[in-house]
Protein backbone atom coordinates (compact mmCIF):
# COMPACT_ATOMS: atom_id res chain seq x y z
CA UNK A 1 0.00 0.00 0.00
CA UNK A 2 3.18 2.42 0.61
CA UNK A 3 4.72 1.67 -2.34
CA UNK A 4 0.93 2.38 -4.80
CA UNK A 5 1.09 5.49 -3.32
CA UNK A 6 4.46 6.56 -4.29
CA UNK A 7 3.75 5.54 -7.81
CA UNK A 8 0.05 7.04 -8.29
CA UNK A 9 1.17 10.15 -10.19
CA UNK A 10 3.33 8.49 -12.38
CA UNK A 11 1.80 8.06 -15.67
CA UNK A 12 4.55 5.71 -16.46
CA UNK A 13 3.20 2.77 -15.19
CA UNK A 14 6.22 0.70 -15.92
CA UNK A 15 8.21 2.60 -12.82
CA UNK A 16 5.25 1.50 -10.49
CA UNK A 17 5.54 -2.05 -11.87
CA UNK A 18 9.37 -2.47 -11.57
CA UNK A 19 8.72 -1.43 -8.11
CA UNK A 20 5.74 -2.74 -6.92
CA UNK A 21 4.57 -6.14 -8.99
CA UNK A 22 0.54 -5.57 -8.53
CA UNK A 23 -1.71 -2.76 -7.95
CA UNK A 24 -3.66 -0.69 -10.65
CA UNK A 25 -2.53 3.54 -10.14
CA UNK A 26 -5.79 5.33 -8.62
CA UNK A 27 -7.30 7.25 -11.40
CA UNK A 28 -8.90 10.32 -9.77
CA UNK A 29 -5.17 10.61 -7.60
CA UNK A 30 -3.62 11.16 -11.04
CA UNK A 31 -5.09 14.53 -11.52
CA UNK A 32 -3.90 16.01 -8.57
CA UNK A 33 -0.41 18.05 -8.25
CA UNK A 34 2.44 15.78 -6.84
CA UNK A 35 3.19 16.33 -3.12
CA UNK A 36 6.94 16.99 -1.73
CA UNK A 37 7.05 13.46 -0.30
CA UNK A 38 5.65 11.83 -3.98
CA UNK A 39 8.27 14.45 -5.15
CA UNK A 40 11.34 13.02 -3.12
CA UNK A 41 9.84 9.25 -4.18
CA UNK A 42 10.33 10.07 -7.32
CA UNK A 43 13.99 11.79 -6.97
CA UNK A 44 14.64 8.72 -5.15
CA UNK A 45 13.89 6.25 -8.14
CA UNK A 46 15.93 8.45 -10.33
CA UNK A 47 18.66 7.35 -9.07
CA UNK A 48 17.51 3.21 -9.28
CA UNK A 49 20.31 0.71 -10.19
CA UNK A 50 17.57 0.09 -13.07
CA UNK A 51 18.11 1.78 -16.13
CA UNK A 52 14.25 0.57 -17.41
CA UNK A 53 13.32 2.65 -13.79
CA UNK A 54 15.41 5.60 -14.10
CA UNK A 55 13.99 6.19 -17.72
CA UNK A 56 10.58 5.47 -17.06
CA UNK A 57 10.53 8.15 -13.67
CA UNK A 58 12.47 10.29 -16.17
CA UNK A 59 9.74 10.57 -18.66
CA UNK A 60 6.67 10.82 -16.13
CA UNK A 61 4.28 13.43 -18.00
CA UNK A 62 2.53 14.09 -14.60
CA UNK A 63 5.41 15.01 -11.92
CA UNK A 64 7.30 16.76 -14.02
CA UNK A 65 6.27 20.91 -13.90
CA UNK A 66 6.88 24.17 -12.52
CA UNK A 67 6.54 22.85 -9.38
CA UNK A 68 8.72 20.11 -9.62
CA UNK A 69 11.99 22.41 -8.92
CA UNK A 70 13.33 19.70 -6.15
CA UNK A 71 14.15 17.31 -8.64
CA UNK A 72 16.39 19.74 -10.93
CA UNK A 73 19.48 18.47 -9.25
CA UNK A 74 18.99 14.68 -9.66
CA UNK A 75 17.53 15.44 -13.16
CA UNK A 76 21.02 17.25 -13.65
CA UNK A 77 23.01 14.44 -12.50
CA UNK A 78 21.01 12.18 -14.77
CA UNK A 79 22.10 14.34 -17.86
CA UNK A 80 25.14 11.97 -18.36
CA UNK A 81 23.44 8.78 -18.57
CA UNK A 82 23.42 7.17 -21.37
CA UNK A 83 22.35 3.86 -20.96
CA UNK A 84 19.91 2.73 -23.56
CA UNK A 85 16.99 1.21 -22.90
CA UNK A 86 14.17 0.33 -25.28
CA UNK A 87 11.51 3.31 -26.58
CA UNK A 88 8.48 1.23 -25.28
CA UNK A 89 9.36 2.30 -21.92
CA UNK A 90 8.47 5.47 -22.86
CA UNK A 91 6.08 4.30 -25.92
CA UNK A 92 3.54 7.10 -25.74
CA UNK A 93 5.74 10.30 -26.66
CA UNK A 94 8.29 8.30 -28.57
CA UNK A 95 6.91 6.40 -31.32
CA UNK A 96 5.39 9.84 -32.66
CA UNK A 97 8.82 11.29 -32.79
CA UNK A 98 10.99 8.04 -33.61
CA UNK A 99 9.29 5.36 -34.62
CA UNK A 100 9.92 2.37 -31.94
CA UNK A 101 13.47 1.69 -33.53
CA UNK A 102 15.69 3.80 -31.39
CA UNK A 103 16.82 3.04 -27.92
CA UNK A 104 16.43 6.06 -25.29
CA UNK A 105 18.20 6.92 -22.11
CA UNK A 106 17.66 8.31 -18.86
CA UNK A 107 19.83 11.00 -20.23
CA UNK A 108 17.94 12.17 -23.09
CA UNK A 109 14.48 11.88 -20.76
CA UNK A 110 15.77 14.02 -17.76
CA UNK A 111 16.54 16.92 -20.41
CA UNK A 112 12.51 16.13 -21.47
CA UNK A 113 11.87 16.22 -17.59
CA UNK A 114 13.73 19.46 -17.27
CA UNK A 115 12.59 21.20 -20.06
CA UNK A 116 8.94 20.47 -18.41
CA UNK A 117 9.96 21.82 -15.43
CA UNK A 118 10.32 25.11 -16.71
CA UNK A 119 12.51 28.22 -16.37
CA UNK A 120 14.22 27.34 -13.29
CA UNK A 121 16.36 24.48 -14.27
CA UNK A 122 17.57 27.26 -16.86
CA UNK A 123 20.70 28.10 -15.20
CA UNK A 124 21.68 24.40 -13.95
CA UNK A 125 21.10 23.14 -17.26
CA UNK A 126 23.96 26.25 -18.72
CA UNK A 127 26.14 24.41 -15.79
CA UNK A 128 26.05 21.57 -16.68
CA UNK A 129 26.47 22.63 -20.66
CA UNK A 130 29.62 24.52 -19.56
CA UNK A 131 31.22 21.42 -17.44
CA UNK A 132 29.13 18.04 -17.36
CA UNK A 133 30.64 14.65 -19.40
CA UNK A 134 30.25 14.65 -23.41
CA UNK A 135 26.35 13.19 -22.94
CA UNK A 136 25.18 15.55 -19.99
CA UNK A 137 26.40 18.58 -22.36
CA UNK A 138 24.95 17.06 -25.65
CA UNK A 139 21.44 16.81 -23.37
CA UNK A 140 21.69 20.24 -22.17
CA UNK A 141 22.32 21.46 -25.33
CA UNK A 142 19.16 19.81 -26.27
CA UNK A 143 17.37 21.37 -23.43
CA UNK A 144 18.37 24.75 -23.92
CA UNK A 145 17.30 24.88 -27.32
CA UNK A 146 14.01 23.28 -26.26
CA UNK A 147 13.58 25.69 -23.40
CA UNK A 148 12.94 28.33 -25.52
CA UNK A 149 14.84 31.17 -23.58
CA UNK A 150 17.05 33.03 -25.83
CA UNK A 151 19.94 33.77 -22.94
CA UNK A 152 21.30 30.75 -23.97
CA UNK A 153 22.67 31.81 -27.14
CA UNK A 154 25.92 32.90 -25.68
CA UNK A 155 27.04 29.25 -23.75
CA UNK A 156 25.52 27.10 -26.85
CA UNK A 157 27.52 29.41 -29.32
CA UNK A 158 30.42 28.39 -26.59
CA UNK A 159 29.45 24.66 -27.29
CA UNK A 160 30.28 25.03 -30.90
CA UNK A 161 33.46 24.93 -30.06
CA UNK A 162 32.79 21.77 -27.79
CA UNK A 163 35.75 19.09 -28.18
CA UNK A 164 32.55 16.76 -28.80
CA UNK A 165 31.36 16.78 -32.26
CA UNK A 166 28.08 15.23 -30.91
CA UNK A 167 27.73 18.27 -28.82
CA UNK A 168 28.42 20.67 -31.54
CA UNK A 169 25.69 19.09 -33.71
CA UNK A 170 23.74 19.50 -31.00
CA UNK A 171 24.25 23.32 -30.22
CA UNK A 172 24.15 24.24 -33.75
CA UNK A 173 20.45 22.41 -33.66
CA UNK A 174 19.58 24.60 -30.58
CA UNK A 175 20.68 28.07 -31.88
CA UNK A 176 18.73 27.46 -34.85
CA UNK A 177 15.49 26.48 -32.57
CA UNK A 178 16.37 29.32 -30.38
CA UNK A 179 15.86 31.69 -33.68
CA UNK A 180 17.87 34.67 -32.06
CA UNK A 181 19.87 36.68 -35.18
CA UNK A 182 22.69 37.01 -33.08
CA UNK A 183 23.89 33.30 -33.70
CA UNK A 184 24.17 33.41 -37.55
CA UNK A 185 27.93 34.42 -37.34
CA UNK A 186 28.77 31.87 -35.16
CA UNK A 187 26.95 29.45 -37.13
CA UNK A 188 28.65 30.97 -40.32
CA UNK A 189 31.87 29.90 -38.59
CA UNK A 190 30.94 26.59 -38.23
CA UNK A 191 30.11 25.76 -41.73
CA UNK A 192 34.12 25.01 -41.47
CA UNK A 193 33.95 22.56 -38.32
CA UNK A 194 35.73 19.51 -39.16
CA UNK A 195 32.77 17.29 -38.87
CA UNK A 196 30.21 16.56 -41.86
CA UNK A 197 26.95 16.42 -38.66
CA UNK A 198 28.05 19.70 -37.35
CA UNK A 199 28.00 20.90 -40.40
CA UNK A 200 24.95 19.70 -41.75
CA UNK A 201 22.93 20.58 -38.62
CA UNK A 202 24.85 24.10 -38.54
CA UNK A 203 23.19 24.91 -42.44
CA UNK A 204 20.16 23.53 -40.98
CA UNK A 205 20.05 26.07 -38.30
CA UNK A 206 20.98 28.80 -40.32
CA UNK A 207 18.04 28.08 -42.68
CA UNK A 208 16.14 27.89 -39.78
CA UNK A 209 17.14 31.42 -38.68
CA UNK A 210 16.23 32.38 -42.51
CA UNK A 211 18.88 35.45 -42.55
CA UNK A 212 20.41 36.51 -45.52
CA UNK A 213 23.68 37.17 -43.80
CA UNK A 214 24.21 33.73 -44.36
CA UNK A 215 23.67 32.80 -48.29
CA UNK A 216 27.16 33.04 -49.27
CA UNK A 217 28.97 31.24 -46.86
CA UNK A 218 25.86 29.02 -47.43
CA UNK A 219 26.33 28.73 -51.50
CA UNK A 220 30.29 28.36 -50.59
CA UNK A 221 28.83 25.18 -48.40
CA UNK A 222 27.05 23.56 -51.95
CA UNK A 223 30.91 22.69 -52.66
CA UNK A 224 31.27 20.81 -49.32
CA UNK A 225 32.68 17.34 -49.68
CA UNK A 226 29.91 15.78 -47.52
CA UNK A 227 26.85 15.46 -50.07
CA UNK A 228 24.45 15.55 -46.61
CA UNK A 229 25.87 19.05 -46.02
CA UNK A 230 25.52 19.89 -49.72
CA UNK A 231 21.75 18.71 -49.57
CA UNK A 232 21.18 20.40 -46.08
CA UNK A 233 22.64 23.96 -47.26
CA UNK A 234 20.97 24.38 -50.71
CA UNK A 235 17.43 23.26 -48.58
CA UNK A 236 18.83 26.39 -46.28
CA UNK A 237 19.58 28.31 -49.24
CA UNK A 238 15.67 27.40 -50.22
CA UNK A 239 14.62 28.39 -46.95
CA UNK A 240 15.93 31.57 -46.83
CA UNK A 241 15.19 32.82 -50.61
CA UNK A 242 17.72 35.07 -51.66
CA UNK A 243 18.35 35.21 -55.32
CA UNK A 244 22.17 35.55 -55.09
CA UNK A 245 22.00 31.69 -54.25
CA UNK A 246 21.01 31.08 -57.98
CA UNK A 247 23.76 30.78 -59.62
CA UNK A 248 25.30 28.23 -56.42
CA UNK A 249 22.38 26.49 -56.70
CA UNK A 250 22.28 26.27 -60.48
CA UNK A 251 25.46 24.85 -60.81
CA UNK A 252 24.33 22.21 -57.84
CA UNK A 253 21.52 20.88 -60.49
CA UNK A 254 24.82 19.23 -61.92
CA UNK A 255 26.14 17.22 -58.34
CA UNK A 256 27.23 13.95 -58.68
CA UNK A 257 24.85 13.14 -55.63
CA UNK A 258 21.10 12.84 -56.94
CA UNK A 259 19.92 13.97 -53.28
CA UNK A 260 21.58 17.49 -53.65
CA UNK A 261 20.65 17.73 -57.12
CA UNK A 262 16.83 16.80 -55.97
CA UNK A 263 17.33 19.51 -53.06
CA UNK A 264 18.74 22.45 -55.82
CA UNK A 265 15.63 21.86 -57.97
CA UNK A 266 13.57 22.49 -55.08
CA UNK A 267 15.47 25.47 -53.94
CA UNK A 268 15.26 27.12 -57.27
CA UNK A 269 11.53 26.78 -57.63
CA UNK A 270 11.48 27.93 -53.68
CA UNK A 271 13.56 31.25 -53.99
CA UNK A 272 10.79 31.94 -57.18
CA UNK B 1 21.02 73.24 -64.05
CA UNK B 2 22.23 69.85 -65.17
CA UNK B 3 26.45 70.14 -66.05
CA UNK B 4 28.11 67.86 -67.86
CA UNK B 5 29.49 65.80 -65.30
CA UNK B 6 26.00 65.00 -63.47
CA UNK B 7 24.44 64.37 -67.21
CA UNK B 8 27.21 61.24 -66.99
CA UNK B 9 26.46 60.48 -63.60
CA UNK B 10 23.26 60.06 -64.26
CA UNK B 11 24.16 58.22 -67.80
CA UNK B 12 26.56 55.86 -66.12
CA UNK B 13 23.74 54.82 -63.40
CA UNK B 14 21.22 53.99 -65.74
CA UNK B 15 24.18 52.07 -67.57
CA UNK B 16 24.59 49.95 -64.55
CA UNK B 17 21.37 49.30 -63.19
CA UNK B 18 20.43 48.13 -66.87
CA UNK B 19 23.60 46.07 -67.13
CA UNK B 20 22.54 44.47 -63.61
CA UNK B 21 18.70 44.22 -64.74
CA UNK B 22 20.49 42.06 -67.94
CA UNK B 23 22.26 39.58 -65.77
CA UNK B 24 19.40 39.17 -63.08
CA UNK B 25 17.69 37.67 -66.16
CA UNK B 26 20.51 36.15 -67.68
CA UNK B 27 20.88 34.37 -64.54
CA UNK B 28 17.29 33.17 -64.59
CA UNK B 29 17.37 32.35 -68.58
CA UNK B 30 20.31 29.82 -66.96
CA UNK B 31 18.56 28.42 -64.44
CA UNK B 32 15.54 27.83 -66.39
CA UNK B 33 17.68 26.00 -69.05
CA UNK B 34 19.49 23.81 -66.21
CA UNK B 35 16.14 22.67 -64.79
CA UNK B 36 14.96 22.20 -68.47
CA UNK B 37 18.21 19.67 -68.87
CA UNK B 38 17.48 18.65 -65.16
CA UNK B 39 14.33 16.86 -66.36
CA UNK B 40 16.42 14.90 -67.76
CA UNK B 41 18.38 13.39 -65.25
CA UNK B 42 18.70 10.23 -64.59
CA UNK B 43 16.99 10.45 -61.17
CA UNK B 44 12.95 10.55 -61.23
CA UNK B 45 13.31 12.30 -57.78
CA UNK B 46 15.18 15.23 -59.63
CA UNK B 47 12.94 15.48 -62.91
CA UNK B 48 9.96 15.64 -60.50
CA UNK B 49 11.73 18.48 -58.66
CA UNK B 50 12.67 20.31 -61.43
CA UNK B 51 9.52 19.89 -62.89
CA UNK B 52 7.81 21.49 -59.98
CA UNK B 53 10.57 24.17 -59.85
CA UNK B 54 9.82 25.30 -63.23
CA UNK B 55 6.36 25.37 -62.26
CA UNK B 56 6.54 27.70 -60.17
CA UNK B 57 9.21 29.98 -62.01
CA UNK B 58 6.53 29.91 -65.02
CA UNK B 59 9.00 30.82 -67.70
CA UNK B 60 7.31 30.47 -70.83
CA UNK B 61 11.13 29.48 -72.23
CA UNK B 62 10.66 25.76 -70.46
CA UNK B 63 7.56 24.93 -71.99
CA UNK B 64 9.26 22.80 -75.10
CA UNK B 65 10.99 20.86 -72.28
CA UNK B 66 8.10 20.17 -70.12
CA UNK B 67 5.89 19.07 -73.33
CA UNK B 68 8.69 16.32 -73.52
CA UNK B 69 8.58 15.62 -69.58
CA UNK B 70 4.68 14.17 -70.38
CA UNK B 71 6.61 11.50 -71.49
CA UNK B 72 8.43 10.62 -68.56
CA UNK B 73 8.42 6.92 -67.61
CA UNK B 74 7.55 8.09 -64.11
CA UNK B 75 3.74 8.82 -63.21
CA UNK B 76 4.67 11.25 -60.88
CA UNK B 77 6.86 13.40 -63.12
CA UNK B 78 4.58 13.63 -66.05
CA UNK B 79 2.02 14.75 -63.17
CA UNK B 80 4.64 17.11 -61.92
CA UNK B 81 4.97 18.76 -65.57
CA UNK B 82 1.24 18.76 -66.37
CA UNK B 83 1.23 20.67 -63.20
CA UNK B 84 3.87 22.96 -64.15
CA UNK B 85 2.51 23.74 -67.53
CA UNK B 86 -0.95 24.41 -65.88
CA UNK B 87 0.54 26.87 -63.72
CA UNK B 88 2.50 28.54 -66.77
CA UNK B 89 -1.30 28.69 -68.17
CA UNK B 90 0.56 29.13 -72.08
CA UNK B 91 -2.21 27.71 -75.69
CA UNK B 92 0.88 26.46 -76.39
CA UNK B 93 0.49 23.38 -74.22
CA UNK B 94 -2.84 22.89 -74.45
CA UNK B 95 -2.94 20.60 -77.16
CA UNK B 96 -0.42 18.16 -75.24
CA UNK B 97 -2.61 18.65 -72.06
CA UNK B 98 -5.20 17.42 -73.81
CA UNK B 99 -3.14 14.13 -74.91
CA UNK B 100 -2.66 13.68 -71.56
CA UNK B 101 -6.27 13.09 -70.57
CA UNK B 102 -5.75 9.68 -72.42
CA UNK B 103 -2.95 8.57 -70.11
CA UNK B 104 -3.03 5.34 -68.59
CA UNK B 105 -2.76 6.47 -65.25
CA UNK B 106 -5.98 8.00 -64.17
CA UNK B 107 -3.92 10.22 -61.09
CA UNK B 108 -2.06 11.61 -64.51
CA UNK B 109 -5.56 12.20 -66.31
CA UNK B 110 -6.83 14.14 -63.02
CA UNK B 111 -3.95 16.49 -63.68
CA UNK B 112 -4.10 17.18 -67.12
CA UNK B 113 -8.19 18.04 -66.05
CA UNK B 114 -7.34 20.02 -63.06
CA UNK B 115 -4.46 22.22 -65.53
CA UNK B 116 -6.58 22.43 -68.43
CA UNK B 117 -9.69 23.50 -66.46
CA UNK B 118 -6.89 26.06 -64.70
CA UNK B 119 -5.90 27.15 -67.80
CA UNK B 120 -9.18 28.03 -69.18
CA UNK B 121 -11.09 29.07 -65.84
CA UNK B 122 -7.81 31.26 -65.18
CA UNK B 123 -6.92 30.93 -61.52
CA UNK B 124 -9.53 27.57 -61.25
CA UNK B 125 -7.46 25.02 -58.62
CA UNK B 126 -4.44 23.15 -59.94
CA UNK B 127 -3.32 21.97 -56.38
CA UNK B 128 0.55 20.39 -56.72
CA UNK B 129 0.30 16.42 -56.54
CA UNK B 130 3.99 16.24 -54.91
CA UNK B 131 5.79 16.95 -51.34
CA UNK B 132 8.80 18.83 -51.47
CA UNK B 133 11.70 17.29 -50.38
CA UNK B 134 12.59 19.13 -46.97
CA UNK B 135 15.52 17.83 -45.02
CA UNK B 136 15.24 18.99 -41.32
CA UNK B 137 17.43 17.02 -38.81
CA UNK B 138 16.91 16.97 -35.48
CA UNK B 139 19.26 15.44 -33.40
CA UNK B 140 17.68 13.67 -30.81
CA UNK B 141 15.94 14.21 -27.91
CA UNK B 142 13.49 15.55 -29.41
Amino acid sequence: MKVTARCRYLNAVAACLAVVSVGAPATRAQQQPPTAKDLSAVIEMLRSPDPVVRVSVACARDVFNSSATAAIPSLIDLLNDAEPVSPEVCREDHRRWWGDEHPITPGQEAARALVRIGTASFDPLVKALGNGGATARRNAAWALGALDDQRAVTPLTGSLRDTDERVREQAAWALGALDDPKAVQPLIGALRDPAAIVRRQTAWALGALDDSAAVDALVATLKDIDADVREQAAWALGAIGDARALAGLTSALKDSASSVRRQAAWALGAIQ
Amino acid sequence: MLTSAKILAAGLLVTLFAAALAEAQTASAATVTALGDALKDSDAGVRRQAAWALGRIQSEQSIDALIAAMRDSDQQVRRQAIWALGQIGSAKAVDSLTAALKDGSNEVRRSAAQALAHIYGRGGPNPNPNPNPNPNPRPRPF
